[in-house]
């Protein structure tokens, strides 16, 4: 009887010593809305912890980290940006600390690093939108998008946009596009932007039909009321999964965890789709305008590939397009 | 008072601009430079747009301020206004504010298209054509502001014997005027061509969808790669920006040895009139400045605002006011963020225009030998400001002063503000510093004043009016600051054009248009305080200058 109540006491004395507590400060290009909303959340599920957000573009962000640890001071605990690919180059100058979460075993392989440096937290996928007064009858397809008459399209340039060099190198890798499918474009007076809001300004605006966009940009505007719909290509979509990662050498190494926990976790999944966007996990239910996740054909390609000739990629992408 | 204002340059300037060589001098870096094409054209690009739009604005400035502060025109208070609001909106708000008024689907466009059935827009906002009109439009306030204080200080006498001389307006204005507000011209002129040069929001907006690289994009493009040796190359760009600055400060330090003395007037300035060409040119020059210039794009970022989506409609029933809602309610950094960006540029304001007081005097005095000095003060305001934000942050991590953190807060972003906006206060005080009769602080000395004395007596009041606007002018700009702020703003250490920035970013145009709004009417409000404030003043002085006058 003694044991087992000193087994409790010391139990109970664990499991409050294990609550993370203290500072967690996160890193992020969430818009601004969305990073108060994930902030919230998460210190509802874990009050002894207090987020410091510092949000600015997923370019901004990583430019300041990265000058940060060159100083030997990182100021962030926990990165959640873009893509695979951006923590790749951080994986690979060793900025990432491994971890295993429980919650993992619940979303595809492939959304995850194999090493647990970095976990997906949702999808976003890169795909065509149009303007509904301009176009009557929408194509269907990438091939399709590059045989259109010159002027039409819009997409956010890989020099400026991380999510947009994905796409550059996900789509060079595909059989049925490869670099021919961008040297059509470049052949039909392709518009190019600094990031995907412009794009869906350029197109819900009307000075473009047709534009390549990041999926919720479009299907919130329409919602709202914005003359913009969506079109899935046939070949598929590439995918972003705004990752989340820990900083190497954190000193709050618990909070961190707890925080990828979250994220990963149904009720993580369930507020990110509260914000509306496509979540990672089967067993959440998408928000309304977007399919399901077994119905989304998927382009891919290694992120580590990706990683390595990206700079190459953008290279000949500017030369191409004459940027 | 040299010494302190050493120290100040070394933190604000000296020391950044240290950490940049070093990063710079970088060989991998260095060849890149040589080799890339890229870079060649950025060049090129850059200083074409920059010295257009600085010799439109000067121009453009120069009529209007003649127009508006010599002639007797209906309405020149009012346009006075206009002309200063793109001083307020961040350039990136600016360019959509045209775009959505004269882009491909903006509302002059399309009525022009309607008009005349034309089957494509008749012109382009991108390209190298829209970015000279924009960095001219974005630069006006700052030569109009410029020649204006130049102008005040013309003696009447001078222009009312030429008129008795039978000499006409345009003989006033091309042989008596301009050669003596010639160092005020080119003033204008270099301020402008600086702010063009450094400008990121306008090309980024007009330039790369079509692909026409400047200095700036360049620098952004390789400071956001994650290539390794981007910052490197960045740096390195960014050392070559310096070369036009100091080009354009030589130019002006071996011009303004040339320049006459002018003293401050305390009549009030003769207003010549019109007759009957006063109602058709005010109506023309309301025609362009109210009009194209300002009601048409910031009332097309006003319908923005108040419209529920972006791309619908404006009619009645589209429009609303969730945006405001949004923004006002449930964003919850805003308060923080309007605080901050009062404080900040409040404080930058005060801090620059009194070190340029102080600066402005020790170069008039250091003659040639200041050059260096002046070169120290203008960089950091040449350089875009995501570089010299990096030099910020490559300064103070680690701190050099032991024990002192100022990354991260937001005593980092002030200390940006002074370096960056010392220039902007320094060209209108330093222009009136070498237009100041040297025998008003001769004449002092002879009287037995001190240095101290003859400044506070004698020299001080004379230069109140343009330190106040010099103040003005960086606070104006200061508090929707973007470029420093994307990079040096953080947790809890938020301003207003950072909030905008944010927005825009995430495709919120809308919400961004709709804090744009609210940032201007803040601005209007506290112009309006102060200009009440102002009269209030001046009826209460018994011997203030409307008695003399």
């Amino acid at each position: 009887m003694l044991r087992t109540l000193a087994l409790l006491v010391s139990l109970a004395l664990g499991l409050a010593l294990a609550q993370p507590s203290g500072t967690l400060r996160l890193y992020t290009s969430q818009p601004d809305a969305d990073a108060a909303t994930t902030k919230a959340a998460f210190e509802a599920a874990y009050p002894g912890v207090t987020v410091e957000v510092f949000r600015s573009g997923t370019e901004q962000v990583i430019a300041r980290f990265l000058l940060e640890t060159e100083a030997g001071a990182p100021q962030a605990d926990v990165l959640l940006v873009a893509d695979a690919p951006t923590f790749e180059l951080l994986k690979a100058r060793g900025l990432l600390e491994t971890y295993a979460p429980a919650e993992a075993a619940a979303i595809d392989a492939a959304y995850v690093d194999p090493d647990g440096t970095y976990f997906g937290t949702k999808i976003l996928a890169t795909l065509v939108m149009y303007h509904t007064a301009l176009v009557t009858d929408p194509i269907g397809s990438w091939a399709e998008l590059a045989a259109l008459p010159a002027g039409s399209v819009v997409m956010p340039s890989p020099s400026y946009s991380g999510a947009a060099a994905y796409n550059l190198g996900v789509k060079t890798r595909h059989p049925g596009l490869g670099w021919a499918w961008y040297e059509a474009l470049a052949g039909a007076d392709v518009f190019l932007t600094q990031g995907n809001g412009a794009v869906l300004r350029t197109v819900a605006g009307g000075e473009r039909p047709y534009g390549v966009v990041v999926d919720f940009l479009p299907i919130r505007a329409a919602l709202e009321g914005s003359p913009v719909a969506v079109i899935y290509p046939s070949e598929g979509v590439p995918v972003i999964t705004e990752p989340v990662g820990i900083v190497k050498g954190t000193p709050n190494l618990e909070a961190a965890q707890a925080f990828v926990d979250f994220l990963l976790s149904a009720e993580g999944q369930r507020v990110a789709v509260g914000m509306g966007y496509m979540p990672l996990r089967a067993d959440v239910e998408p928000p309304a305008g977007f399919p399901s996740l077994s119905d989304l054909t998927l382009l891919s390609a290694a992120p580590a590939d990706l990683a390595a000739t990206r700079d190459a990629d953008k290279e000949r992408f500017a030369t191409l397009f004459g940027e | 008072m040299l010494a302190g204002l050493l120290a100040l340059l070394t933190f604000t300037s000296a020391l950044p601009l240290f950490r940049l060589v070093e990063r710079a001098l970088d060989p991998q870096a260095l060849g890149w430079l040589w080799e890339n094409p890229q870079a060649r054209r950025a060049i090129q690009h850059s200083l074409r747009v920059s010295s257009a739009s600085a010799v439109l604005a000067t121009a453009i400035g120069a009529a209007l301020v003649f127009l508006l502060e010599r002639l007797a025109l209906p309405g020149r208070r009012g346009l006075r206004l206009l002309l200063l609001v793109p001083l307020v909106v961040p350039p990136q708000i600016l360019a959509i504010a045209w775009l959505g008024w004269a882009g491909p689907a903006g509302l002059l466009t399309r009525a022009v298209r309607d008009a005349w059935a034309l089957p494509r827009p008749p012109w382009t906002l991108y390209g190298e054509g829209g970015i000279v009109l924009l960095l001219t439009v974005f630069a006006l306030p700052i030569t109009y502001l410029t020649i204006g204080a130049g102008l005040a200080r013309v003696p009447r006498h001078l222009e009312e014997a030429a008129r008795l001389d039978g000499a006409n307006l345009v003989a006033v204005g091309s042989r008596i005027l301009a050669p003596l507000l010639r160092p005020y011209l080119l003033a204008a002129a270099m301020l402008a061509f600086l702010a063009a040069l450094g400008n990121f929001g306008i090309p980024a907006l007009l330039g790369i969808p079509a692909r026409f690289l400047t200095l700036p994009t360049l620098v952004y493009q390789r400071v956001t790669s994650f290539a390794s040796g981007g910052f490197a190359q960045a740096a390195a760009l960014a050392l070559l920006m310096a070369v036009p600055a100091f080009a354009v400060l030589l130019l002006q330090v071996r011009l303004n040895r040339r320049a006459a003395a002018l003293e401050s007037q305390l009549e009030a300035p003769h207003r010549y009139r019109l007759g009957r060409w006063r109602w058709p040119l005010a109506a023309g020059v309301w025609l362009v400045v109210g009009g194209l210039m300002t009601a048409g794009p910031f009332g097309s970022m006003l319908l923005t605002s108040l419209t529920r989506a972006y791309g619908v409609r404006p009619t009645l029933d589209n429009l609303d006011l969730r945006h405001y809602a949004f923004v006002l309610q449930r964003l919850e950094a805003f308060p923080r963020a309007l605080t901050h960006s009062l404080l900040l540029a409040g404080g930058a304001a005060a801090i620059a225009a009194v070190v340029a007081l102080a600066l402005g005097y020790v170069l008039l005095r250091f003659g040639q030998r200041g050059t260096f000095l002046q070169l120290l003060v203008d960089l950091p305001y040449a350089l875009p400001g995501i570089v010299f934000a990096l030099a910020l942050v490559l300064t103070w991590l680690p701190s050099p002063i032991p024990g002192l953190r100022l990354y991260g807060t937001v005593w980092l972003l002030g200390l940006a503000y002074v370096g960056h906006y010392l220039a902007f206060a320094l060209q209108p005080i330093g222009a009136a510093w070498r237009q100041l009769d040297p025998a008003l602080e001769e004449a002092a000395r002879i009287d037995g004043a001190g240095t101290l004395q003859a400044m506070r007596f004698v020299l001080l009041p004379v230069m109140a009016p343009t330190v106040v606007v010099a103040a003005l002018l960086v606070f104006l700009n200061a508090f929707s600051e973007i470029s420093l702020s994307a990079l040096l703003a953080g947790s809890r250490a938020e301003t207003l054009g950072w909030l905008v920035f944010g927005l825009e970013q995430a495709g919120d145009t809308n919400r961004a248009a709709a804090l744009s709004v609210v940032l201007v009417a803040v601005l209007g409000l506290l112009g309006l305080v102060a200009a009440t404030l102002r009269r209030w003043a001046r009826r209460d002085a018994p011997g203030g200058p409307e008695a003399i006058a």
